[in-house]
């Protein structure tokens, strides 16, 4: 390799970014470009910095989602490699990164693999995903234990929404929605929607992102 | 052959009382007669029967006290089974006819049948003509109307005014006995006259089940109103969970660092060890000594102008930001952001000059640059389609022209913003 990787960290939280921009610096194989904590403006820099590999986060500043931005950079570049970095278990990250093109995808807590391992696999041309998303405890339920519709619905719930807006956002009816409902509450063993919404909301197994970026 | 004159007084008597029996018969033949009121030939008839079963106990009872003195000789001689078939035909008639009234009552609609049925209903009724004259009011509008205002309903308009004082917009009003009665009026069309119809309905089980429904949608609003509010406070808690798992690799590191250093002092170590362990301490120290809270002035703008400087292009901003929270103020980096990339890509700009603006309903923000000039006619791509969707969707209109330079003119509707912040 004649020259070092350039890495764009997209990274809101300072420790967890300052740690990634540790780890590039001391490794041989890649400089730090440019290290930000909001993914609304990566695609701006993209556009001269000349970058090989992005470390962006799924919630960065200001609620904008990295995913949404990490589409955004491979429709215009894509030939940047993406490595998307996520301590929430949130189950649909995972095929929505697939979806988008990401190469890889990392938790940041419970991965055996380090960062930089996985960067030198990814720009080594590997697509490092993990297997699933982690099982999540809900009640006395597990995260395996839903639909993706009942997690569909159950991703609504905790943005506050009533039954008719779940129904209209997601294209079914009100009915099929409060079954919904009441299949997750017998699952779970919780007393109502709202500890049900609030626990998965904790549990990081469902996050609401916002509807438009900025 | 035996007449009247032969018969004892004992047997007079009895043969009188029973045909006095009929006489009630007849007279309630004639009252059912005048409530029909359309059965002219049995009321004929009854009359007939009346007069003439009236003159017979006349005659009789003078005949009788006639007795001794030898008057109504006549009446005396009539045989007494004369007598008996007088009786007998008049009791069939009497009969015949109190059955068929009755029949026909029972078969067919009358106005009191009407009224009957009408003040069996729970619903209160009350008809009335154009000015307020009641047609037709049934028991439980009587009952509901001496509740209301003490009196029967004499004048449905002024009854209908008095309810609508004592309601809002629809009259549901609570009665003394706790239930809760619906008043609906409207006008009908009969026979090409204006009737009009007063309804009250007890809705006290809907009424409680809708309040009831109410205060449940009520509480449900606050809930998912908190649920929001904690859905943006959990991203906090997320952050707090990051640095303290980030906390927990430095302490680990740490305590690595300490056996290295102790290592290093205790044993004889060359200058190189003792720089990189120097260096892994300065590492460490950095990371837990740096305020890992936010700089609360770096907003969206600022980060932009940041990137725009990585391009080699300045921003600048004329006019007042719109106010926070307004919609003008949540777009105004998604137009910045458009432009400062369509400025580096397409025009190769040194300068993005944003002006803002007001006008008494709107806000304006104008966009353009020191580049290029385009050469050919401009198509919108994603970010421009994408942009003016965000736009529009927010109830303004986006404008872009060419000529002379490029300029992009964005005009928000205001809503209900405070007043802008000078830069």
């Amino acid at each position: 390799m004649d020259r070092k990787y350039k890495v764009m960290v997209v990274e809101d939280q300072t420790m967890p970014r300052q740690l990634f921009e540790r780890f590039i610096r001391s490794s041989e194989h890649y400089e730090l470009a440019v290290s930000i904590d909001n993914a609304s403006i990566a695609d701006i820099y993209c556009l001269n910095q000349k970058i090989d590999l992005v470390l962006m986060d799924v919630i960065t500043k200001k609620g904008v989602s990295g995913l949404e931005v990490a589409e955004r950079i491979k429709k215009k570049h894509p030939h940047i490699k993406i490595i998307i970095v996520t301590s929430m278990p949130e189950c649909s990250w995972i095929e929505r990164a697939r979806k988008i093109g990401v190469e890889s995808f990392w938790y940041k807590e419970i991965s055996d693999e380090s960062i930089i391992n996985l960067m030198d696999r990814t720009m080594a041309g590997e697509s490092v995903y993990p297997d699933s998303s982690p099982v999540v405890e809900l009640g006395l339920a597990n995260s395996t234990d839903f639909s993706s519709r009942e997690l569909e619905v159950l991703r609504e719930m905790t943005g506050g929404y009533t039954n008719p807006e779940i129904a209209e956002h997601l294209f079914m009816s009100v009915a099929s929605v409060k079954t919904h409902i009441q299949n997750m509450l017998d699952k779970t063993g919780f007393r109502n929607r709202t500890e049900l919404a609030v626990k998965a909301r904790e549990s990081g197994l469902v996050i609401l992102e916002q509807r438009e970026s900025f | 052959m035996m007449t009247f004159g032969d018969m004892s007084e004992l047997s007079c008597g009895l043969l009188l009382a029973y045909f006095m029996l009929q006489l009630i018969l007849v007279m309630i033949s004639l009252i059912i007669v005048v409530s029909i009121g359309s059965k002219f030939f049995s009321f004929f008839l009854n009359i007939v029967l009346l007069i003439s079963g009236f003159v017979f106990v006349c005659m009789a009872v003078l005949t009788i006290q006639g007795k001794e003195k030898g008057e109504f000789l006549w009446f005396r001689r009539i045989p007494v089974a004369v007598i008996f078939v007088y009786i007998i035909v008049f009791a069939c008639i009497c009969a015949a006819d109190l059955w068929y009234l009755l029949r026909w009552k029972n078969s067919h609609i009358t106005m009191h049948s009407i009224k009957e049925s009408l003040d069996l209903m729970p619903t209160g009724l009350c008809y009335s003509l154009p000015g307020g004259m009641p047609v037709l009011v049934n028991q439980k509008m009587t009952e509901l109307s001496v509740l209301l205002t003490g009196q029967e309903v004499l004048n449905a308009d002024h009854f209908w005014e008095i309810l609508q004082e004592k309601a809002d917009t629809e009259i549901v009003l609570e009665l003394p006995d706790g239930t809760f009665c619906s008043f609906t009026r409207k006008r009908l069309s009969f026979q090409n006259k204006d009737i009009y119809e007063l309804i009250a309905s007890n809705i006290t089980t809907q009424y409680v089940l809708n309040k009831r429904l109410k205060n449940d949608n009520l509480r449900l609003k606050q809930m998912n109103e908190r649920l929001r509010k904690y859905n943006q406070n959990v991203e906090e808690a997320t952050r707090e969970k990051e640095i303290l798992a980030a906390k927990v690799r430095i302490h680990d590191q740490i305590g690595y660092l300490l056996l290295a250093a102790k290592r290093v002092l205790t044993m004889d170590s060359d200058a190189q060890a003792r720089k990189n362990l120097l260096r892994l301490w300065q590492q460490d120290t950095t990371l837990l000594v740096h305020n890992p809270q936010e700089n609360a002035a770096s907003d969206s703008l600022s980060d932009l102008e940041n990137a725009a400087c990585s391009l080699g292009i300045r921003i600048c901003y004329q006019g007042s930001l719109p106010p926070d929270g307004s919609r003008a103020c949540e777009l105004l980096p998604l137009v910045v952001h458009e432009c400062l990339t369509n400025a580096f890509s397409h025009a190769q700009a040194t300068e993005l000059i944003v002006s803002l603006g007001e006008t008494g309903e709107d806000y304006t923000i104008k966009c353009c640059n020191d580049g290029e000039i385009p050469d050919k006619p401009l198509v919108e791509g994603g970010g421009l389609s994408n942009l003016r969707k965000h736009i529009e969707n927010g109830g303004g209109t986006m404008m872009v022209s060419c000529e002379p330079v490029f300029v992009l003119s964005i005009i928000l509707p205001k809503g209900s913003d405070d007043d802008g912040q000078k830069i």
